[in-house]
Order: structure tokens, then C-alpha cells, then sequence
């Protein structure tokens, strides 16, 4: 369960930011944040994995309370329980592809490079079609193999939560249709709460919630702009 | 850490030529004052060495320098020549025995040295393949020159002309090698030896042809080994001389003048105790004694303070340099931080420690300064082994 209480977040630069009086998502759940563009929904994101730290309230995960840990318990949060896709997929280039789908592994010495690792690897290359490309080098992949290659990358470490930033973006039709095919089928395998910040309305269907920034009143959330906070009342699903 | 190595591993291969770059540059900061070192350690290492053993050296008044370098290296050319009358008055002394050097020509390059039998044995030199000289036109080679020109005990080897252009010099001489030296490690493995009379040969003050007749045997036949002053000859100057010295032709070699004038460059002169050197080197104060003495070592420490400085120069030099790449390499880091901001940005989100990207580029800089060491490591070792000359180019 990923709850937010009474979260209240600002940036300090410009002042905008964003209001939660509560939020519950059940484990396993899929959501889907839209809305155009800067409206909040990637603060969301870096929010519920402990990137951004909110001025007041609480997010709990799993009844962890992330707001209490300090920084390197939250980067140990993100690195174990959390998976990340980003629009422009955030590959390293001079890596080959199983190599970028170890990243975490490699950046982090808590994560033990195991022969078992390296077997999941093999075996997540496959589900997601890039068994026989894992020696192959970035430069070499198209868009949507490099996609699928973040979003390996993002379930190496089986997380609790898969979080994708408008993952699609980039994307033609056809290949868009198969990226979030697989999102849906590997967050199902792993048993992760999807969020998915997307401006693309023809996906919200699929989803168990979808939550609209331009109707903040209706999903609960405020978006605060140089104006003093009005949290809104609580959404239940 | 291995993961992180790995990285670093991956980053400077992907930018293989950006690295390669920066190891060159680095290999050359590195190199270069340790190279400087390590040359300036042997060559004055040997230097000293070479000095060390040779107690005194006599010759025609002038540049000591020039005399110090010339009878040890056989490299400079004293600007006049003494004579033998004067080796053997540093014999007749009895406080020194007296071994003369005359070094004025050369063959394929490498320095023809006159010399008696004495200097094998002052210098420890063994004749390893062949034998020492015994016929006129005989020669030793050093162990450098054999290897260099192919040259085995039997061969012939030519000296070259003083100047090409004097047309009445010397006219070359073929010499036959009869023997060569083991290797010593010294400028005695460049040169080629020949004994007294026949370096007097090559220099034209003897020579041989074949209407030589000696007016003085009876019957007109003379052989080479018995040559005296007193000895008369009659030439047909429209015969040419020998160009080379066989058995057959060894008797028709003679000399012109009186003997005791005949040059030598250098003397080198071993006195039998501390009393018998400073009392040869009293025999030389004289301001207007056209010869003069010299202990090579003191010479050769001047020499080496020239050195000294020269290398204190060229290390602050390298000094500074090194700075100006360290600092290059400061900007050429920070300038790469931040063209890579996104994949750290990146691996920040994904939940890696913000030391990380310390340890990534440290781990960088390690691996460049590692690969530079080794290259530089290699690169010494590889010139002291494909060029012994390179620690030693006197």
C-alpha cells in the first residue's frame, strides 16, 4: 500500500508545488497521472521514491515512512524497492545492454552480482525480446529496443514499485502499444504498483486509477502556484 | 568498487581516443623527468667510472676538456698532437708507465684507436674470438662493432680518409681483423684497435708500394716488422702505395722522419704510487710546457657539474610542466563532469551514492595514471634494452 497524507511540496525556486491531503493505492495496482506538461506529475513521481522530500506530511510504502529517512536510506529505498523508466530512456551509451540493465547492481554495493543475477538478466532479456542483443552496444538498438532496455533495467531488481515517467513519448503508435503491453505484463509478473505519468489519453482505459492534474479538484491533489496551500479532501478508489 | 571500475573501464574504452590522448600526454609527464633521471644517473655514473680508472692523461697543451674526452671516449680531437718522444720520456721516468693513444681516423664510423698492447690489459679488455694483433694492419674490434658490421676474426674492415677532399691525405688502408673483444660495457666496444705502427700507416707516415727499395739491405729486400730510422728507401712516385697489408707485401712498409716525432693524440699515464704522480704532475706546471697533464677525473667533475646544472634546469622545466598538465587535466575533468551531468543525474535517480561520481572518475584517473606508468615503465625499459648507447651516449 502506498499511502500520502496531508503531503505538502514547493520548490523553492518558483514556488510551485503540490498538495495531498491523502492518498491510498493498494499494492499491485496500476496508475496512470496525466495531465500537460509541468503540472506536477513527475514531482509525484520523485515524491513516492524519495528523490524530492515534501515540505509537510507523509508518504508511507509498504508502511515505511520515507519522509523519516534520511538520505542514504532513501537512496537505499530507491535502489531496492524501486524501479525507474524515463522518457528518454537514461541509457548510458558506452555500455552494452546487459550491462545497463545491471546498472544498479554496479552502482550499488549492496546489491550482490550474483551468477543467479546474471541468469534473471538472461532471462528478463528474453521476456522483453532482447535475448540475442544484451552484447550489443546502445548506439545500435532502435527506440523502442532501447526502451525496453530502460525498462529491464528498472525490473532488474524485482521493485515493489515501477515507476515510468512518460515512457512513451518518444515512441511511434505500434511500438508505444508494445512498450506499455510490457510495462503492464512485467508489473503483473513482479506483483508492482505501476505509476505511469503519461500526457497520452488513449492509454488511461488500461489503468486501475488515473489520476488528472488539470482537475485537481477531482483526484485530490492541489497544485500550488505562488498561493497559499487549500488541501482538498481525502479520494478514496 | 567493481562495479564502478568497470564503469571507468567501459567510459575511457568507449572515448578510446580521448584516453589514448590523455596517456600519451601523462606517459610524457611522467617519462620525461624520470627518463632525465635514470639517463642523467648512468651517463654520469659512467662517466665517473671511466675517469675514476684513469689516473693521468698527457698531451699536447690546450683544452682539458677536449684531452679528458678524447683519451677516455675517444670523442673530441685535441686541437694539436704530442709526440711519442713523449710517452717515452714518461717511461724513461720511471714514475709512470706510459700507454699512447692515437685516435685521428676512423672505419665504418667507429674510432680507429692506435694503442700498445699495454692498453688491453690497463682497460681488462679480453680478446674473445680470434687473436690480439701480431702482423701490421691488424686490428682487434670491439664487441659493438663486430656486432654492428657483421665483422668475424678474418674480415677485412677499411678506414675511411680524414677528408674526402684532401687528395693528398692518407689513402684508406684495408685492415684485417684479427680479433674481438669481449663485451666491456664502455666506449672500448665502439672502437677498433691497431697497434702504434700501424695506426702511423693509416695516418700516411708509413706506407709501403711496390718499387720500394731499401738502399741500405744489400739485397734491396727488407721486411716490415725491422723498419729503423736509419733505414733509406727510393719510391717511384708514379707507383701507388698499398692500400692494404698482406704477407707478401708487409716488408715494402716503411716510415719517413725521425720516430721519436711521430704524433700521438693522448698518453695515458699510470704512475706506480702517489709520490711518482705528484711528481710527474710537477714536471707539467710549466705555463709555457707545450705538453700539459691532466687527472681526467677532476676534468670530468667539471664536466659533471655542467651536467648537474643543465639537468636542474631541465627539472624545473619539467616542473612546471607537469603542473600545466596536472592543471589541463583538472579543466579536462571538471569539463567532462559536466558533459556527463545527465548520466549522473540519471544514476542518482536510480539510487546510487552521490560518492559514486567521485569514485567513478578517481577510479578513471587511476586506471589513466596506471596505464601511463606502465607505458612509461615500458618505454625506459624497452630503450635501455633495444639501445644500450641510450644510458650511456658518450
Amino acid at each position: 500500500m502506498t499511502e500520502i497524507d496531508d503531503l505538502e511540496f514547493r520548490y523553492d525556486h518558483d514556488g510551485f508545488g503540490l498538495c495531498i491531503s491523502s492518498l491510498r493505492i493498494p499494492a499491485g495496482e496500476s496508475v496512470a497521472l496525466v495531465g500537460p506538461s509541468g503540472c506536477g506529475k513527475t514531482t509525484l513521481l520523485n515524491l513516492l521514491v524519495g528523490i524530492a522530500v515534501p515540505n509537510e506530511g507523509n508518504i508511507r510504502f509498504e508502511g515505511r515512512e520515507l519522509t523519516r529517512l534520511n538520505d542514504a536510506a532513501r537512496r537505499a529505498f530507491r535502489i531496492s524497492t524501486a524501479g525507474m523508466v524515463f522518457q528518454e530512456f537514461e541509457l548510458l551509451t558506452y555500455l552494452n545492454v546487459e550491462e545497463n540493465i545491471l546498472l544498479p547492481f554496479l552502482l550499488n554495493s549492496s546489491l550482490r552480482l550474483t551468477y543467479e543475477t546474471k541468469k534473471n538478466v538472461s532471462e528478463l532479456a528474453e521476456s522483453l525480446g532482447l535475448g540475442t542483443l544484451l552484447k550489443r552496444s546502445i548506439d545500435q538498438l532502435s527506440h523502442g529496443e532501447r526502451q525496453r532496455v530502460a525498462i529491464a533495467r528498472a525490473l532488474i531488481t524485482n521493485p515493489a514499485l515501477l515507476l515510468a515517467d512518460e515512457p512513451t513519448g518518444n515512441l511511434d503508435a505500434a511500438t508505444r502499444d508494445q512498450i506499455v503491453d510490457l510495462l503492464f505484463e512485467q508489473a503483473a509478473v513482479k506483483q508492482s504498483t505501476l505509476f505511469m505519468a503519461t500526457h497520452d489519453h488513449s492509454l488511461i482505459d488500461r489503468f486501475d486509477r488515473v489520476i488528472d492534474f488539470s482537475c485537481p479538484g477531482e483526484s485530490g491533489i492541489q497544485l500550488l502556484r505562488n498561493e497559499p496551500a487549500h488541501p482538498v479532501p481525502d479520494v478514496e478508489p | 568498487m567493481n562495479g564502478t571500475f568497470l564503469l571507468a573501464r567501459r567510459h575511457l574504452w568507449h572515448h578510446r581516443w580521448r584516453s589514448a590522448v590523455l596517456v600519451a600526454c601523462l606517459t610524457l609527464t611522467i617519462l620525461l623527468p624520470i627518463g632525465l633521471r635514470i639517463f642523467a644517473a648512468g651517463f654520469e655514473s659512467r662517466l665517473t667510472t671511466r675517469a675514476k680508472s684513469t689516473p693521468l692523461v698527457v698531451g699536447a697543451a690546450g683544452s682539458e676538456f677536449d684531452l679528458a674526452l678524447h683519451s677516455l671516449y675517444f670523442r673530441t680531437q685535441p686541437s694539436r698532437d704530442t709526440t711519442i718522444s713523449e710517452a717515452n720520456r714518461i717511461s724513461n721516468s720511471g714514475l709512470a708507465q706510459a700507454i699512447p693513444l692515437f685516435v685521428r681516423f676512423k672505419a665504418e664510423d667507429s674510432p680507429i684507436v692506435g694503442t700498445t698492447a699495454d692498453y688491453l690489459s690497463f682497460r681488462n679488455l679480453r680478446v674473445a674470438k680470434g687473436r690480439t694483433w701480431k702482423r701490421l694492419g691488424d686490428c682487434l674490434i670491439g664487441s659493438n662493432v663486430a656486432t654492428r658490421l657483421h665483422l668475424v676474426p678474418g674480415d677485412g674492415l677499411m678506414t675511411e680518409p680524414e677528408d674526402v677532399f684532401d687528395l693528398e691525405g692518407s689513402l684508406p688502408l684495408k685492415m684485417q681483423v684479427s680479433g674481438v673483444l669481449a663485451e666491456s660495457s664502455s666506449p672500448d666496444d665502439n672502437a677498433v684497435y691497431v697497434d702504434m705502427d700501424t695506426a702511423w700507416i693509416i695516418a700516411g707516415i708509413g706506407h709501403g708500394h711496390a718499387s720500394s727499395k731499401k738502399l741500405s739491405d744489400s739485397d734491396g729486400t727488407t721486411d716490415g716488422a725491422d723498419l729503423s730510422e736509419s733505414d733509406t728507401f727510393v719510391n717511384d712516385p708514379l707507383i701507388a702505395p698499398y692500400t692494404e697489408i698482406t704477407a707478401e707485401n708487409a716488408s715494402s712498409f716503411h716510415f719517413h722522419g725521425d720516430r721519436n716525432s711521430f704524433p700521438v693524440t693522448a698518453i695515458l699515464a699510470i704512475p706506480h704510487d702517489e709520490e711518482s704522480e705528484t711528481l710527474l704532475m710537477g714536471r707539467y706546471l710549466a705555463d709555457d710546457d707545450p705538453a700539459q697533464i691532466i687527472r681526467p677525473l677532476e676534468v670530468i667533475d667539471e664536466l659533471r657539474e655542467i651536467v648537474i646544472r643543465i639537468r636542474q634546469f631541465l627539472e624545473a622545466t619539467f616542473v612546471a610542466m607537469t603542473c600545466v598538465t596536472m592543471a589541463l587535466l583538472g579543466l579536462f575533468i571538471v569539463l567532462s563532469v559536466q558533459l556527463r551531468q545527465r548520466d549522473f543525474a540519471t544514476m542518482f535517480r536510480i539510487g546510487c551514492n552521490r560518492f559514486v561520481v567521485l569514485r567513478l572518475v578517481g577510479c578513471e584517473l587511476l586506471i589513466l595514471f596506471v596505464l601511463s606508468g606502465l607505458v612509461a615503465a615500458f618505454v625506459i625499459f624497452g630503450l635501455a634494452v633495444a639501445i644500450p648507447s641510450f644510458s650511456f651516449p658518450l
